[in-house]
């Protein structure tokens, strides 16, 4: 039995990691933080190391465990002699600082395996794995459904997931024109290309830098920095322009796709905030991850994933939500997601926006085939992504005795 | 089957003809020259007519498809057969491409499935090109030969410095920036097609400034319809970027390797200075190529941008010749060859740099490679089986 001391920051998958935990009878110790910035920079505030510290102190631990990866809890870890696991669920992990992850005590789990790849061949000894995530199709068996989860669900083309308001493609206007048609291409090219990034080797070098002056940079750092902090000229990292072309073309295609599936079907949009551009659609918020959007799921007739851009190969995790709630998937091309499952049998998988449309009325028009792929998609994450199985990997590479 | 065999200036016409004469096929030739450049050539027309009637041929075979043969096919309800070595084709009236009587082979594959998309119906086939071996093995160099053509690494092609892309600067700044981020991101890519996805029909409306279609139309660069369409076609426009990441990667490739190792360029494109590379000038394609390609340790193939999957001649004359082949990745070439086996393959400037570096050293080993490539070119790259296969696939008995 091992004692895990699990941070947590309510990532989506912490309840099943730690109910997986537990179930092979590890004991787990769970600390909550708020204060911990998703995606950009990432930012521990001092009492929170505080606290990590006093628990590392006072109650003795075999591993610190987090979703995602962050520097703090890696050094204490270091200095503390204890393991430090880190499982990312959204890719990239972070920008600047990637010394942890050489510490002999850092064990990092990345679901993205370009994403693995390009960092193991940046950062020479550092402890990388590629890990794609999991599902508790366990805990999902034990949802009740009722007729009234039914009515209330049930939708020709359910989406969840955000549309990103505040983007690049408005702060274009802050830009040169030259600039602007520079980054315009970028994202208008992307949008159209699955299964390769083509972004990153594309812009020159220092082009973060260049555009960082006046008001784009405000806008630069707004993005990268918590409210009200204090610029003093840093270098932004040329990764946060990567990622806000990403999340621009991710954007996008969510608008397109949407937009031209909510013209034709019975489509529903569960999302933070509402969109007035998506008028056609049904938007009742957001959709709670542990009881609610299994329903969703279930009683959706296609369920759409569209990758965030800034995950380059890997599975994202709604794929396996989908698919581990018994819900017919249709999703943009991941090449990791090609190699697990196969399009017309376990999911079904678009590589354009017409394809999306056109996959959709064909499935909305063969109801036995798509039930079908949905029975085989459950099937194959039932067996082949387990949440025990992935964390006896972590254990078995980290050293420590997964039974 | 009595066949009329469009002999054309085309490099490969000893080759095509030793083949037809293997396989036993009779053929008459035709020689007039047209011009791509010519929509119409009544004449032209006139003339191929007759010699069809007369010598009562009844297929007609040509290297690259020339629309006017195949209008000229259709009315006198033969058929036309061509196999296409440039890549993109100039189609001119592409009408002519959906007709019974038209068979065109490409050898680039997604040349092919986009063709066919403009084009549903078409007679239109994916076919690799071919290298005659017993050819190239009938050429010896003399010492004199040998020092001529010695070097560590050379390289036979374009540097387009013409019809290169210059006329991008002529646009506003947003389009101008717009079409240097496409370039810029296709020149680090190999193996997938970035620009032409982004070339919108509100962006070519855009980029169709009075000052860059002049520009454009001065270069001949549409010459096809110019003057005729209010807006650039995004082909054309592809065309000329294309060529214009071939250039910097020919440019830049070829001046990084000469400073490490001798380098020699042979091109009619021969007034600039590109580091220390060695400028040569032309070279005789049939005569005088494949004793370099015998005497040059190393030898690139930088294929023009705008063939997107196919393996261009070029690599199969390397081959053929007993030399050994440093390309850039292609598709095809990757399906067929294997990287350090039969030929080597870079992805990147550096990993050019790093295998020219590495097989430098290893003589052996480069010498291996270079064998097993013209074995491989030797048995499965052969006119014969290519000509058996055009004749196989449109149902001419041989």
């Amino acid at each position: 039995m091992s004692r895990i001391l699990f941070l947590r920051w309510t990532a989506a998958n912490e309840t099943d990691l730690e109910e997986t935990l537990k179930s092979a009878g590890h004991s787990v110790n769970s600390l909550y933080f708020s204060s911990v910035k998703r995606g950009e920079k990432p930012e521990w505030s001092a009492e929170d190391a505080e606290r990590t510290k006093k628990e590392l102190r006072q109650h003795s631990c075999d591993a610190v465990f987090s979703v995602n990866c962050y520097p703090v809890p890696a050094r204490l870890c270091r200095d503390f002699g204890i393991p430090y696991i880190g499982w990312s669920y959204d890719s990239p992990i972070g920008y600047s600082d990637t010394e942890y992850f050489t510490y002999d005590t850092t064990r990092l789990f990345l679901f993205d395996r370009r994403e693995c790849e390009l960092l193991k061949a940046q950062i020479p000894g550092a402890h990388l794995t590629h890990l794609p995530l999991a599902v508790n199709t366990e805990r999902l068996s034990r949802i009740r459904y009722t007729d009234q989860d039914r009515e209330r669900y049930h939708a020709s083309v359910s989406f969840l997931g955000q549309l990103y308001e505040n983007t690049l493609e408005d702060a274009l206007k802050l830009l040169p024109p030259y600039d602007a048609g520079y980054i315009r291409a970028l994202i208008d090219s992307q949008l159209k290309i699955y299964g390769s990034e083509i972004i990153y080797n594309a812009l020159p070098a220092g082009f973060i830098q260049e555009l960082s002056q006046g008001e784009f940079r405000k806008y630069l750092f707004s993005l990268y920095h918590a409210k009200g902090a204090k610029d003093v000229g840093e270098e932004l990292p040329p990764a946060l322009l990567w990622k806000m072309i990403m999340e621009a073309v991710t954007r996008r295609e969510r608008l397109l796709v949407l937009s031209l599936l909510g013209r034709r079907y019975d489509t529903v949009l569960y999302s933070g905030q509402e969109h007035p551009a998506l008028h056609m659609l049904r938007q009742p918020g957001r959709a709670e991850y542990l009881n609610e959007m299994p329903k969703v799921f279930r009683f959706s007739e296609i369920n759409l994933n569209i990758t965030f851009r800034s995950i380059v190969s890997g599975i994202p995790l709604r794929c396996l939500d989908i698919m581990g709630s018994g819900g017919f998937l249709l999703s943009n091309y991941q090449p990791e997601l090609a190699e697990y499952f196969q399009d017309g049998v376990d999911c079904a998988i678009y590589t354009g926006i017409d394809e999306a449309v056109e996959k959709c009325n064909y499935y909305l028009k063969h109801e036995s085939e798509r039930k079908r792929i949905a029975e085989e998609g459950y099937r194959k994450v039932q067996q082949e992504f387990r949440y025990e199985d992935r964390l006896r990997k972590i254990f078995e590479i980290t050293g420590l005795r997964w039974k | 089957m009595r066949l009329l065999y469009y002999r054309w200036e085309a490099f490969t016409k000893t080759d095509i003809e030793a083949a037809l004469n293997r396989l036993r096929i009779p053929y008459g030739t035709f020689d007039r020259a047209t011009s791509d450049y010519d929509l119409e050539d009544p004449v032209f027309c006139e003339q191929l007519e007759k010699a069809i009637k007369k010598g009562g041929y009844d297929v007609v075979f040509g290297v690259n498809y020339t629309h006017k043969i195949a209008e000229v096919c259709w009315r006198t309800g033969v058929p036309y057969l061509s196999w296409s070595y440039d890549s993109p084709m100039s189609y001119g009236k592409m009408a002519y491409l959906s007709v019974d009587t038209s068979h065109l082979f490409m050898f680039d594959r997604a040349e092919v499935l986009s063709t066919l998309q403009s084009c549903p119906g078409a007679h239109i086939y994916h076919l690799p090109l071919a290298v005659d071996t017993s050819r190239m093995d009938r050429y010896y160099c003399s010492a004199g030969e040998r020092k001529k053509y010695k070097s560590d690494i050379s390289f036979v092609g374009q540097l387009y410095s013409r019809n290169s892309d210059q006329a991008i600067n002529f646009l506003p700044d947003y389009e101008k920036g717009f079409l240097n981020a496409l370039k810029d991101a296709q020149f680090r890519i190999y193996g997938e097609e970035v620009i032409s996805k982004a070339l919108s029909d509100d962006v070519m409306k855009a980029v169709s400034t009075p000052e860059f279609m002049k520009e454009m139309g001065e270069k001949a660069i549409y010459n096809e319809l110019a003057d005729k369409l209010p807006f650039i076609p995004a082909r054309a426009l592809w065309v000329m970027m294309t060529r214009g990441i071939t250039r910097k990667e020919r440019i830049l490739l070829l001046s990084l390797l000469s400073n490490h190792f001798d380098t020699a360029l042979y091109s009619y494109d021969d007034h600039e200075v590109l580091g220390k590379v060695r400028m040569c000038g032309e070279i005789n394609y049939t005569h005088e190529m494949p004793k370099l390609f015998k005497t040059s340790l190393i030898n690139l193939n930088i294929t023009l941008r705008s063939i997107l999957t196919g393996i261009p001649q070029r690599c199969l004359d390397i081959m053929a010749c007993q030399g050994f082949l440093l390309s850039n990745y292609q598709t095809e070439l990757a399906e067929h060859f294997t990287d350090g086996e039969d030929c080597a393959i870079y992805t990147s400037i550096e990993e050019a740099l790093e295998k020219c570096s590495y097989y430098m050293k290893h003589d052996i080993e480069r010498k291996r490679i270079a064998q097993n490539g013209y074995l491989k070119v030797k048995n499965e790259f052969t006119y014969d089986e290519r000509l058996r296969t055009i004749f196989e696939t449109v149902g001419i008995p041989l």
